[in-house]
């Protein structure tokens, strides 16, 4: 069937549509470096400084193993130095053993051997192996590091005895370089029995035999084996036997392919429980007592994690948690992280955690409920800081919450956490001269004394309690805290480079959010003309207030910022030169437009965390230029560039209209701060606002030389600012007028395309 | 022209994305990619160190470059640190070894560290679907002879039809073109944390720039929680989710994926 040259035309366009796609046809969705005021799940302060008890302000979004530290020193009991180091590798992850002799007793190995002579030049040993056939990408250590110390040591006694030359130990030595070639786990090569006169020689070759069968997997043969030898009194193997063919079947049970079932063999498993408990119990296998102890506490952790963590509940109230206390807090955080919970240190961790959690309701009037009965009963700090941070100000037992947390001192480890819980409360139950009274007190600190993140929150409930513009001014700017996301796993770490962290005031959200949303034109000018702003916040705000004086026509207040912009940006008042002098309404409105199209950072509203990193002038490649349709108030700035969330800009909505004004502001100013966001919110996304302003004004004003310029800008502004479904045709309007109109300006041969 | 649109439906849509066709045509080159890795999948994604389980993905289109090793150069010893985590993929998927090379402060990048370190590279190649190795090394100026030393040694060892991968900054592929002449079949440019220098290379790939190295012209690395947007069309996508790969990540990569080309 012949195609029509309409199809054939149709179908070249698909194909080219198809084969050349453009860099990128979707609304961007930039991840950014903000701002962040407190740490989401970690302490304010370093790790070092939280394991040596200086704990900040718990919360509930810390990670737990950071809480059960948290528990131990509200207990009243520390960490020595080394049980310090050992929380500090928990926190980072570094549990996983990395083998540093490893390289070193390998080597340790083959130099004795090589000093036998003639003998065959020392295989090659990888001392790891797959898991299992169907992952050979997954292996684990099979041959440790004492492996190779205890082949070595051997062998020197055996020489002692025997004489390094002799047949006996090159006939030893060959045994051992079997028993190593199974250490990758491909080999197989078992050692044969030996024949020889001399006892010592054919019970290490039973040895040499059972543990060939264990690294080559043949587990329930090296079982056998180690059994065996365990019976044979000649054997100086005899004592290690049974612990060894315990191991055989631990290593057995948990060599199981992943994501085939379940994570062990519970049969084989249980029996080396079994087994291991007989060893521990019999006094005359003293020597293997820890060893086994360590590998039934491995054994328990996967086969009864609910007495377990009641063991670990235990083992950190102890003064001494004794000295596998690294792999036990390991335990202990990865079962409380299963959900599990026995004793008051683990109950207490998940119900602090479920009652500030953004859980259910129900919930977590449940873990409230719970929390102050457990303070009731036990009186104890870790309890008392539950309930504090589980209650509102209805809980009936609130004055005699508040009371308990007036007596704790000030030496306290949970001092700050329980007066931080304890103002939210005063706060929210009235108390405000008090409560702004404590906080004055608390934030005038010193750093050491009260953290970045610590500092950052207690002033967040200040801000809420400020009496005056210049209150709310002084309170206004927080400094972040260093942070930054670890590259592998994603999480807010503590940075320790100068490079990502800001030292810089900044607004916080309250902040951002009250003086974009509830201060009016009034007030923001006279925060511009304030000192109490650092210098950047400052001129944030000066030109903030200049863009939203224009988008409201209030032409009056804007002349009012030429002295604070004068002061704080002397190019962009000088830039703004044409609108200061014009005296034509229609032209200095134009003028003003101008000015924000020729600087992509103009928005009206102040920024929230970080500053704009392009320069004002600059367009920015994250697509940060000028505003969108909420005008800076609603969700982040990188939300709403989210490719989740493209349709933002169709209509804003206030997510919080309810957001409460400070007290100090008048009647009189909350009225117009009211009208002037209504109006803000109808002016909708930057680029659709400026291309209608300066058609209109060009429609009027064709002849204006500018005109060209700012109809070229206005389509920039159409491909670089936020947009929505109405933009693409201002955007073609804009091109087309400047086309028809003037199509011999530079500014139109600059302008090639819409948007 | 970089070809950024936000116009978003319909025949306007078409029209918008056939006008930029017809400008970047001229103006775009196909990338050279090396025929050794001609019939890798058009997206890998980067499996480290954690229980990884990509059953999920389309073999068909997907691979999965898994970080097998860990080569660690200290003193004058290697240490070899294979991959302690499991790594569940469909059983046609192609693979890629990962081998992260880290030095510590005293290494001397002998002779022998070089010859250790590539066989342990090369013995990745064996392992059952590996159809190509990765190394990923972030190599200062001062070692860049042991470096290519090392790639010399392990394209001898693996012999012509293995491909060899490496991850590259993205310095590496503007301006510092020393890996022009290394015995490679790919540096893929890593396009994401790259801290001050994000905005200025963004900046020149969104104004039409491509990279200098032309081993650097048939891939990106790219992160799943960074945007897209400015990065040329038409290469392999390297693909890094900070955290294990989930059902929300492959959504979401799945979703990039079909914007992006």
């Amino acid at each position: 069937m012949a195609l029509r040259p309409s199809s054939r035309a149709l179908l070249l366009l698909v194909a080219l549509i198809v084969l050349i796609t453009p860099n990128a046809t979707y609304s961007c969705g930039p991840f950014l470096f903000s701002a962040i005021f407190v740490y989401k799940d970690r302490p304010d302060d370093r790790d070092e400084d939280f394991a040596a008890g200086k704990l900040g302000i718990l919360r509930p979004e810390f990670r737990q193993s950071y809480l059960v530290i948290a528990y131990r020193y509200l207990s009243g009991l520390t960490l020595d130095a080394e049980q310090r180091e050992a929380v500090g590798d928990v926190w980072r992850h570094n549990v996983v053993p990395e083998h540093p002799d490893l390289e070193a007793a390998i080597a340790g190995w083959r130099k004795a051997r090589d000093a036998a002579p003639g003998l065959p030049a020392a295989p090659e040993v990888s001392p790891y192996a797959a898991v299992s056939p169907d992952q050979p990408y997954f292996e684990y250590l099979n041959c440790p590091g004492d492996a190779f110390q205890n082949a070595a040591r051997t062998l020197a006694d055996r020489a002692s005895r025997f004489g390094i030359t002799s047949d006996n130990m090159r006939e030893w030595i060959s045994g051992q370089d079997a028993v190593f070639a199974n250490c990758g786990g491909r080999a197989h090569a078992i050692p044969a029995a030996l024949d020889s006169s001399e006892a010592l020689l054919r019970v290490d070759r039973a040895y040499q035999i059972a543990a060939a069968h264990f690294y080559a997997r043949d587990f329930d043969e090296a079982a056998a084996d180690f059994e065996a030898i365990a019976k044979d009194r000649s054997s100086p193997w005899k004592d290690a036997g049974l612990y060894l063919a315990a191991r055989a079947l631990v290593r057995k049970a948990s060599l199981v392919s992943p994501g085939n079932g379940p994570p062990f063999d519970r049969t084989t498993i249980l029996e080396a429980q079994r087994r291991l408990e007989a060893i521990v119990a019999d006094p005359a296998s003293g020597a293997y007592h820890r060893a086994a102890h360590r590998l039934i506490n491995y054994i328990r952790f996967r086969t009864e994690p609910q007495k377990r963590v009641a063991e670990l509940d235990h083992m950190i109230l102890q003064p001494n948690p004794g000295e596998s206390f690294q792999q036990d807090l390991w335990d202990y955080v990865v079962l409380l992280s299963h959900g599990e919970q026995s004793g008051d240190p683990s109950t207490w961790v998940q119900n602090f955690q479920t009652a500030g959690r953004n859980s259910p309701g129900v919930i977590r009037v449940q873990a409230a409920k719970v929390a102050v009965s457990n303070w009731r009963e036990t009186k104890s700090l870790p309890w008392l800081i539950a309930a504090l941070a589980a209650s509102d100000a209805y809980n009936p037992e609130l004055p005699s919450l508040l009371m308990a947390a007036r007596e704790i001192p000030r030496s306290s480890a949970g001092y700050l956490t329980v007066r931080y819980y304890a103002l939210r409360l005063m706060i929210s139950s009235g108390q405000s001269d008090a409560s702004r009274k404590e906080l004055d007190t608390l934030l005038s600190g010193s750093p050491s004394d009260v953290p970045r993140g610590s500092r950052n929150l207690l002033n967040e409930k200040r801000l809420e309690l400020t009496t005056s513009l210049n209150d709310f001014l002084q309170h206004a700017p927080e400094t972040p805290v260093p942070a930054e996301l670890d590259f592998n796993t994603g999480e807010e770490v503590m940075s320790h480079s100068e490079q990502t962290t800001s030292a810089e005031p900044l607004f916080n959200r309250y902040a951002a959010e009250t003086l974009t949303k509830r201060l009016s034109v009034t007030d923001l000018i006279r925060a511009a003309e304030s000192p109490l702003l650092p210098q950047p916040l400052r001129r944030e705000v000066a030109r903030s207030t200049w863009v939203r004086t224009i988008l409201l026509n209030d032409l009056n207040s804007a002349e009012r910022l030429q002295a604070p912009l004068q002061e704080l940006d002397p190019s962009l008042w000088k830039m703004m030169q044409p609108f200061w002098s014009a005296t034509d309404v229609a032209e200095k409105h134009f003028a003003a437009l101008f000015v924000i199209l020729s600087n992509p950072g103009m928005r009206p509203s102040a920024r929230e965390g970080s500053l704009r990193t392009a320069t004002l002038g600059e367009i920015d490649n994250y697509r940060d230029n000028w505003w969108c349709a909420d005008i800076g108030a609603g969700s982040s700035w990188s939300q709403n560039y989210s490719e989740y969330n493209q349709d933002f800009n169709l209509k804003f909505v206030d997510r919080d209209p309810d957001f409460l004004f400070p007290a100090w502001i008048t009647d009189t100013n909350k009225a117009a701060a009211r009208s002037e966001w209504a109006n803000l919110t109808a002016v909708g996304t930057a680029p659709n606002y400026l291309v209608n302003q300066v058609l209109a004004y060009a429609q009027q004003h064709p002849q204006d030389p500018l005109v060209p310029e700012a109809l070229y800008l206005s389509v920039r502004s159409t491909r670089f600012g936020c947009t929505n479904a109405e933009t693409s045709g201002l955007s073609k309007a804009a091109y087309q007028f400047l086309h028809e109109r003037y199509p011999q300006n530079e500014w139109t041969s600059k302008t090639k395309y819409y948007y | 022209m970089p070809a950024e649109s936000c116009v978003k439906t319909g025949a306007r849509r078409i029209a918008t994305i056939f006008a930029c066709c017809i400008v970047i045509l001229p103006l775009r080159s196909l990338p050279r990619d090396s025929n050794r890795l001609s019939k890798l999948p058009q997206y890998v994604l980067w499996a480290w160190e954690r229980p990884e389980d990509l059953r999920f993905i389309n073999p068909q289109d997907t691979a999965v470059a898994f970080l097998s090793n860990t080569i660690h150069l200290r003193d004058d010893h290697v240490l070899v640190r294979p991959r302690f985590q499991p790594l569940l993929v469909p059983k046609a998927a192609e693979l890629i070894a990962v081998i992260r090379i880290e030095t510590e402060p005293h290494a001397t990048l002998s002779r022998r560290q070089i010859e250790q370190s590539a066989a342990a590279v090369a013995r990745n190649a064996s392992l059952p679907r590996v159809v190509a190795v990765q190394i990923d090394f972030d190599a200062t100026r001062s070692q860049r002879d042991f470096y290519r030393a090392l790639l010399v040694d392990v394209r001898e060892r693996l012999g012509p039809e293995t491909p060899i991968s490496i991850t590259a900054l993205a310095s590496w592929c503007f301006d510092d073109n020393w890996i022009s002449d290394l015995p490679i079949d790919e540096a893929v440019p890593m396009l994401f944390r790259m801290g001050a220098d994000r905005g200025e290379i963004l900046a020149r790939l969104n104004s039409g720039h491509d990279f200098r190295s032309a081993a650097c012209k048939g891939s990106l690395g790219v992160s799943i929680d960074e945007p897209w947007t400015s990065l040329p069309a038409g290469r392999r996508l390297y693909v890094f989710q900070a955290g294990p790969w989930t059902a929300h990540a492959e959504a979401t990569f799945v979703w990039k994926a079909s914007t992006w080309r």
